[in-house]
């Protein structure tokens, strides 16, 4: 148990107050308590704490649910589908109307596709579903593609850079109905993680051992893919997290949902957390998408730790 | 009559032989109407829309891509822009006898550079050297230092601010103030919130489409947004085009300044 | 506790896969389901654990008709152990047989000691013991089928169905397996499915032919193994050995 979550919760306490000192500038412990910056990074670290956490979540829950270990929000075109409506908002000009206008269009591309993969394949296992996922994000690619291809260039710039991830233009107003979200599918995850744990071993047997699997499976991915949206509506399509966050965690935890569940949450929300603060200092006064450094950072530590024996 | 058919032959060969341009940049669009040679152009940007006459004219290409197909039909003599996304298309126009030019307008040097070529190249050099004297005059004016921190908000989601080597920096300075995001050797750049808001920028030219800086917290902590002076929408074409238009919109940009100078 | 299937149909599509089949499971009763591969022997055991409804007839749990249960309390009553794939994520032996108690275990907190009591008491069973944190992904066919027995007993269910328990064990994890059911079945309704017509015959207490989906012929296994009825099911030609444990057949 202290291994388990109190040290995580530890670093996770010292990432966070370590993003509100380090920065372009670094603060005095005076100036954090007295200063508009430290107020900005504040909200910053809270974003990208929850962002971590929501994309590892559902990353995990694709895992165990689709069985298959590529699984995440990418691959069931999730992040692809609010790509699509996040660049409709900005080629129609809806993010002038409103600044709840490109989130909400993310969301509800999000949400369209995931909708249209589960109707193709609902006949189908959790392959199919798989397979259709990775078809639709395909699509929703291409028609990104073109929409690209269809703007001006301005849109365009603004449209790719925030497909990239970018934690700088978090809008406050939407991060608190965003934390209550993801901590309720949390808690629920976590009544679930039983339920989440069969699913993992098949249909067939989940069904054996009690599980309404069309339901569970049904709600698992939607919680997933709730998760999935939201992220991606706040802070663009940050990549990376939702893969290599469970896995290391299977590997440094366990399997078992039970028990990783919040130390899931805790690991991606300091991963971000930390790919965040490096993001700022590694170009001084300037930004790097954090999508960038997830990645960067991310990929050797993924096959390091995949390929160490536990 | 055989003399009148000559006459005649000669006339249209005469008109035939007159230069068929294509503008794929709104800038050089401008700048060739200005110059008095709107009457080459016979293909357009869909962005170009600077003189509103060009808006006539059938649409080529968009900015730095042409179609190339669109582009042979119309039979220029020219193809010029300010960059190519794929030089290689530029073999394509060779083989059809069209002269591809490449003129980079970034800062007002280039641009000063564009107007000498196209000077020369579309026989105007009158005109040319005028617009030349302009700029030259427009950079050796005397201009009482502002005190003031300007930000030029390119883009907010996310940020975007010109760097040292854009033409917005050269503007902010012609006009007395100081670019918040000079320090940066690029043209553009995401410049992190936490160094500007130790800055103290007392201007903000909002250049993007949204009003961020009315819904989002961060801006409400810089002192411009608290004292209201954000300019919005304020002389967009004429400032982020480099073109015949920017010695009136620096200077009114400078009037404004003037007001709030420290 | 009895489960009954009574004259049931199943096909997918045109496919006949059972017909007609019927047959009754009681505790102190060992029942053994064997056949040819594609006689319906597993989708036998699927329909009376649940997994696929019939399309005629009904399945009886204490003369209550399957469907009547919900999940957990089907899950309570009926273990069954399907031809199981290793799992996609990296369980370990002892998160894979706690998983068996499922149906038990509180949500939001770890095993109470009464689940963790029968997880050690199973492993132990098995000879499994020494695996505790091993992952199942490392371990071989047959010790993985090991741990899916453990984690069969360790839910103390008290109808339980067995689709080929013992295909990779070796001779004496077979015989161990098959003597841990022997012990149980006072108390256990059970059925299991093999190919193994030695085991059966030294085991079983009522011998189940099934073949084309039909019920071929039940009872004894000395009734059943005969050499007629290996000929026109298997179509291969056997002796029939007697032995002390009961008949064997060997193929010439």
């Amino acid at each position: 148990m202290i291994k388990r979550i109190f040290l995580p919760l530890l670093l996770l306490v010292t990432v966070f107050a370590g993003g509100i000192f380090f920065g372009a500038e670094t603060l005095s412990i005076k100036e954090v308590f007295h200063s508009s910056v430290a107020e900005l990074r504040f909200f910053r670290m809270l974003g990208a704490m929850f962002i971590g956490g929501a994309l590892s979540l559902s990353g995990m829950v694709f895992q165990a649910v689709l069985r298959n270990p590529l699984a995440e929000p990418y691959t069931l075109g999730v992040s692809a589908g609010a790509g699509v409506g996040a660049a409709t908002a900005f080629i129609l000009g809806l993010h002038a109307v409103s600044i709840y206008a490109v989130p909400f269009t993310a969301l509800a591309g999000a949400l369209v596709t995931l909708l249209l993969v589960l109707y193709i394949s609902r006949a189908g296992g959790g392959e199919r579903l798989l397979l259709s996922g990775v078809i639709a994000g395909t699509i929703c690619s291409s028609i990104l593609m073109f929409l690209l291809s269809v703007a001006s260039s301005d849109e365009v710039a603004a449209a790719s850079w925030w497909l990239l991830g970018d934690l700088q233009s978090i809008n406050e107003k939407l991060l608190f109905p965003m934390i209550g979200v993801t901590l309720a599918i949390l808690f629920y995850l976590r009544w679930s993680a039983g339920e989440l744990d069969l699913l993992a071993l098949g249909e067939k047997e989940a069904f054996f051992l009690g599980v309404n699997v069309k339901k569970m499976t049904f709600i698992m991915v939607l919680c997933a893919s709730v998760l999935a949206a939201v992220s991606v509506a706040l802070a663009g399509a940050v990549g990376f997290c939702g893969l290599i966050v469970p896995h290391t965690v299977r590997r440094l935890c366990s399997s078992s949902h039970r028990r990783n569940l919040f130390p899931m949450f805790i690991w991606g929300a300091v991963f971000l957390m930390a790919c965040d603060i490096l993001s700022r200092l590694v170009l001084p006064g300037q930004e790097l998408p954090v999508g960038v450094v997830t990645s960067i950072t991310g990929g050797p530590v993924f096959l390091w730790i995949l390929n160490r024996k536990r | 009559m055989r003399v009148f058919l000559f006459f005649l032959a000669t006339l249209f060969s005469l008109r035939g032989a007159e230069l068929r341009v294509v503008s794929l940049s709104p800038a050089l669009t401008e700048l060739i109407c200005f110059l008095g040679k709107g009457h080459l152009l016979v293909g357009r940007s869909d962005v170009c829309t600077y003189p509103a006459d060009v808006k006539k004219l059938p649409v080529a290409g968009r900015f730095a891509i042409p179609f190339t197909e669109k582009v042979l039909a119309l039979k220029p003599g020219l193809l010029v822009s300010n960059d190519l996304v794929n030089p290689g298309v530029k073999v394509n126009f060779q083989r059809a006898g069209i002269r591809t030019l490449q003129l980079p307008c970034r800062n007002l040097k280039e641009y000063r550079k564009c107007v000498e070529i196209l000077g020369k190249e579309l026989d105007a050099r009158k005109a040319a050297g005028e617009e030349i004297r302009r700029i030259d005059t427009l950079q050796k004016r005397k201009v009482s230092p502002k005190n003031l921190r300007v930000l030029w908000v390119v883009w907010d989601t996310p940020l975007m601010a010109p760097g040292r080597r854009s033409h917005l920096h050269e503007i902010i300075r012609l006009t007395g103030a100081e670019n918040a995001t000079g320090e940066f050797d690029q043209e553009y750049v995401r410049p992190s919130f936490d160094k500007l808001l130790k800055k103290d920028v007392d201007v903000i030219i909002w250049s993007a489409s949204s009003s961020g800086w009315k819904q989002r917290r961060v801006w409400k902590k810089f002192p411009a947004v608290k004292n209201n002076r954000v300019l919005a929408d304020f002389e967009q074409d004429s400032l982020l085009r480099p073109g015949p238009r920017l010695k009136g919109g620096i200077e009114k940009l400078e009037r404004i300044l003037e007001q709030w100078k420290k | 506790m009895k489960l009954q299937a009574e004259n049931i149909f199943f096909s997918y599509g045109s496919k006949k896969i059972l017909e007609n089949c019927s047959l009754t499971l009681s505790p102190g009763k060992l029942t053994v389901i064997t056949g040819p591969n594609g006689s319906g022997k597993s989708t036998f055991v699927h329909l009376l654990g649940g997994l696929l409804q019939p399309g005629a007839g009904e399945v009886l749990l204490d003369g209550k008709n399957l469907k009547s249960f919900s999940h957990i309390e089907r899950a309570c009553r009926i273990g069954v152990l399907a031809q199981e794939k290793l799992p996609a994520l990296d369980f370990s032996v002892s998160e894979r047989i706690m998983m068996g108690r499922f149906a038990h275990l509180p949500r939001l907190f770890e095993p109470g000691p009464e689940d963790k009591k029968s997880v050690e008491e199973v492993m132990d069973f098995m000879g499994i013991s020494s695996f505790g944190t091993a992952l199942c992904n490392q371990l071989s066919g047959g010790e993985y089928q090991k741990v899916l027995i453990a984690a069969l007993l360790a839910r103390k269910t008290p109808v339980m169905l067995l689709d080929e328990p013992t295909s990779a064990l070796d001779p004496a994890g077979a015989l161990r397996c098959m003597e841990i059911f022997r012990l149980l079945k006072s108390e256990t309704a059970i059925a299991l499915v093999t190919h193994d017509l030695t085991l059966a015959a030294a085991f079983a207490d009522e011998l189940i032919l099934v073949n084309k989906g039909r019920i071929f012929a039940a009872g004894t296994p000395r009734e059943i193994l005969t050499k007629e009825n290996i000929a026109s099911v298997y179509g291969c030609n056997a002796e029939i050995l007697p032995s002390s444990t009961g008949p064997v057949a060997v193929f010439r």
